[in-house]
């Protein structure tokens, strides 16, 4: 038998442990609204409606925007900087129900975070999540 | 004095090169949750097979970064062939390489689980 060394305590602290994801700007930020994902409850597939029918793979993503100016050619110049945009679940949660009317809801659900980032001066921050749909 | 500095660099270092992103083109996707299922969850057997998939992204010359290294990329090499499976029972870790002060470091989220059904 396997037992593992830690105690309820510290397990009930990590399941509400929730941390958002933000884009991250530096410089002068003169602008910046965004949204970004903190945490989703989501199904496991014993939590599904018995009527339930597995409609195959789904995905979704949210993103957020950032842009960066440089003010000076220096090695580490003062910049501009602005974000902008929605990449919280809500939105990827969205995007799924666009691209697949009908859909009830998901499980198995997996999140990963998809960063891209060009010259630090163009940066873009998405939640994709990739599931499976039911009816 | 030199000692503490010595240190600091290298802290720094080990920080930038764990960090997997480059300074000129970073397009790398990395994991954020994944609530996988129980054997409660699934049509579970103990003769389900146990499999395992990795997915990286990596980083070279501190200057570019690239790859999917997040749980959709894992788990779908974990799967590959069994279309109408599903993961349970899951255990993911990372692993994280880096060679040569940095310059070229590896990220990978690896997931291992046994195969179930619905």
């Amino acid at each position: 038998m396997l037992i593992v060394g830690v105690s309820n305590a510290t397990n009930a602290q990590e399941s509400y442990e929730a941390s958002p994801s933000f884009i991250g700007m530096g410089g002068l930020v003169v602008f910046y609204r965004t949204q970004g994902p903190l945490s989703f409850r989501t199904l496991t597939p014993k939590e599904l409606p018995p009527d339930a029918t597995i409609m195959g793979e789904v995905r979704g993503r949210g993103c957020q925007h950032g842009l960066s100016v440089p003010l000076s050619a220096a090695l580490r110049p003062t910049s501009l900087s602005g974000a902008y945009g929605d990449g919280g679940y809500l939105k990827a949660l969205e995007d799924i129900r666009r691209n697949h009317p009908g859909l009830t809801g998901i499980v198995d659900v997996k999140v990963d975070l998809h960063l891209l980032s060009i010259l630090g001066i163009y940066r873009r921050l998405c939640t994709e999540i990739l599931a499976l749909g039911f009816r | 004095m030199w000692r503490n500095a010595t240190r600091a660099f290298f802290i720094v270092l080990l920080a930038a090169s764990l960090a997997a992103c480059g300074l000129i083109y970073t397009n790398i996707q990395y994991p954020r949750a994944y609530r996988s299922a129980t054997p409660a969850d699934v049509k579970a057997s103990v003769s389900d097979p146990v499999v395992s998939g990795e997915a990286c992204s990596q980083s070279l010359l501190f200057l570019f970064a690239w790859g999917d290294g997040g749980y959709a990329a894992a788990t779908r090499r974990a799967l590959e062939g069994r279309p109408e499976a599903i993961l349970y029972d899951v255990q993911a870790d990372v692993k994280a390489r880096a060679y040569l002060l940095g310059l070229y470091t590896q990220w990978c989220t690896v997931v291992t689980g046994k195969v179930g059904r619905f």
